[in-house]
This record gives structure tokens, C-alpha cells and sequence, in this order.
């Protein structure tokens, strides 16, 4: 189960960019694999209901401070597949967007299956 | 001025450094960027200055962006399309293409969009001359396609196994495949129009 509202993070991303942030290599990959080249262009993507198919993942602490947990989804944007990793940090009371790139494995609704049996584990993109 | 805070910790003491980005628009070639970054000296957290560099990536964007659409109007005056007849198809003013060419005027992202398209499949061109006949378009699209085939294929050396012929009527397009014959010979290709030679003794129709 998702440790944050997925609609928290989206209604912040309308509401004001200050509350959210990219941190790590996060715009490098929404440039790369995305074409989305701003940090303003990724909130608004977000907002304007750019992701679509949402699938939690799992979550996970964030390495940087255990103390904050990350949730990560797989979602669809036209014919992509892409994964993205969010935390929401007490001190500075931003949403943190940890993570925006390609997803690495394509085929999700195999993965999944097979993860629900049991039989593959674990996401390569953490 | 705001002061930049690590967005993690909120921590003040911050290391900053610059990297180099290449940014890359589709007909406009590339650019290198250098792109203001910090790292938190308490939780290493790396993060952007992202009102910086997002304003430093849109003029370098809209950089590639002019030189892009200079690019594709150029290109499309190499292959003899004037801006004369795009105007007359598209009904965009020549001197509004002029503009864009001497960077006097900024294409809006629609217009953008629509000149990468067109660059891209300059037979849209053709499909607008038409008033945008779907049936035409489909025929036009798919000569377009044929002699793009046409063009790759290595008569002399390909060991061909069938050949066809499209034949476009009623609004349907038919593909006839016919067997080939060993003493079947193609003597020459020019243009769209295929030569055999003597050696032909019959051609059957198997569909």
C-alpha cells in the first residue's frame, strides 16, 4: 500500500509549484526520455493529467534519510511507459519528486503477474 | 532574493556546482548547456536550481527552435517546394514564413509542430493540395511509400521471390501478386516505371 495520496501529490502540483520540487537526476530524465525540458513543464504535465494507467509499485525508505519513505508508480503517456518515484519531506513541506524517467521493463502487465505469483521480484529502477 | 535551501532537510549550506547538458531540437541540431546544481552538505541530496535553469533551457530551446524551423524551410526549398505553394495549400502568408526565416517572427508551438510534420512526410503537402480527400491521401501516401521501397531496393543483386502490382480503384486499394517466372527478367527501373525483358513467357495470376 502507497504510504502517500497520490492525489495530494497532484493537487500540489495545481496548486503551487513552490510546494513541489525535482531533486536528484529527476529533469535530466524528463528531458532525455520525456522531452518535458523544465521543472515548470514536469509539475504541469503532472497536473494537467500527462500520466495516465497509474500503477503503485512499492515503497521504500529514501536512502538520503530513512526516516522519509518513497512511493514509486509506473505510468503511461501515449506510447510510453515511464516511473516515477515521489516522498514529501515534514521539514521543508515540499513534495519531492525523487524520480521521472523511462520505465525499464516495458511489458507490465506480465511483470506484474509474474509478481504476483511469486515469480519475479523486485524493480530494477529504484 | 530567496535563499536556496536544500528542499530535503532545509539545510542552508549548500555545495554548488555546474554541469553540461546538451539540449536537442528535431531539425535544429543541438546545444550545450551549463545548468546550475547543488548538493546538500548535511543529506547529499542533489537538486536543480530549477528557476535558473529552466529559464536558461527555454531560451536555449527556443535557440533550436528558430534555427529548426530555418532548417526545414530551407530543406523544403531544396527540394523545389516554394513558399509560394505552401502558402497557397496551407494558407500561412509568405511573408509570415519569411519572418520565421530571418528570425523577425517566432512560429507559435502549433505551427512548430506542424512544420516538423511536414518535414518529416513533406507528402502532407500534396494531401493539403487535395483538400484533404481521405481517399486521395491514402493513395498519395501510399505512392509515397512504394517509391521510397522503390528506392532502397537493389534490383541487380535482390533475389525477388514475388512481384505485385497496386492497383487503386472505387476508393480500394488492390494488391495483385503474380508467381515469377524464371525466365522473368527486369531489364530496368526509371522512376516508378519498370522495363522487362523479351524473356517473359507468362505471368499467372495466384490472387
Amino acid at each position: 500500500m502507497c504510504y502517500y495520496s497520490f492525489d495530494d501529490f497532484k493537487t500540489a502540483c495545481c496548486k503551487s509549484r513552490s510546494s513541489v520540487s525535482a531533486i536528484c537526476d529527476t529533469l535530466a530524465d524528463a528531458r532525455k526520455d520525456f522531452n518535458i525540458q523544465t521543472e515548470e513543464n514536469l509539475i504541469g504535465f503532472i497536473c494537467n493529467k500527462g500520466l495516465s494507467e497509474i500503477i503503485f509499485i512499492n515503497t521504500t525508505p529514501f536512502r538520503k534519510n530513512p526516516k522519509m519513505m518513497v512511493d514509486a508508480y509506473s505510468f503511461r503517456s501515449l506510447g510510453k511507459y515511464g516511473y516515477i518515484a515521489l516522498t514529501f519531506s515534514d521539514v521543508t513541506k515540499k513534495w519531492l519528486i525523487k524520480s521521472f524517467k523511462k520505465h525499464e521493463n516495458s511489458n507490465l502487465a506480465l511483470k506484474y503477474a509474474f509478481e504476483k505469483l511469486g515469480i519475479s521480484k523486485g524493480i530494477k529502477n529504484e | 532574493m530567496n535563499k536556496i535551501l536544500c528542499p530535503v532537510c532545509g539545510n542552508e549550506v549548500l555545495n554548488e556546482s555546474r554541469v553540461f547538458e546538451v539540449l536537442k531540437e528535431s531539425f535544429g541540431g543541438q546545444t550545450k548547456i551549463s545548468l546550475r546544481k547543488f548538493k546538500c552538505s548535511y543529506c547529499d541530496t542533489e537538486f536543480d536550481s530549477a528557476l535558473e535553469n529552466d529559464k536558461n533551457i527555454k531560451v536555449a530551446m527556443d535557440d533550436l527552435k528558430m534555427k529548426s524551423i530555418n532548417n526545414i524551410l530551407n530543406d523544403f526549398n531544396d527540394i523545389n517546394v516554394s513558399m509560394a505553394s505552401i502558402e497557397r495549400v496551407l494558407s500561412i502568408p509568405q511573408r509570415t514564413l519569411t519572418k520565421w526565416k530571418t528570425g523577425k517572427a517566432k512560429p507559435s508551438a502549433t505551427a512548430f509542430s506542424l512544420f516538423k510534420y511536414l518535414r518529416t512526410f513533406p507528402w502532407l503537402l500534396e494531401v493539403a493540395e487535395n483538400n484533404f480527400d481521405y481517399n486521395i491521401a491514402q493513395k498519395i501516401h501510399i505512392g509515397d511509400a512504394i517509391k521510397n521501397l522503390l528506392s532502397t531496393m537493389n534490383f541487380d543483386s535482390c533475389n525477388m521471390s514475388e512481384i505485385g502490382v497496386l492497383n487503386c480503384a472505387n476508393s480500394t486499394i488492390n494488391y495483385n501478386k503474380y508467381d515469377l517466372k524464371p525466365d522473368m527478367e527486369i531489364t530496368s527501373i526509371t522512376g516508378d516505371h519498370i522495363s522487362y525483358s523479351e524473356k517473359i513467357v507468362s505471368i499467372t495470376p495466384i490472387n
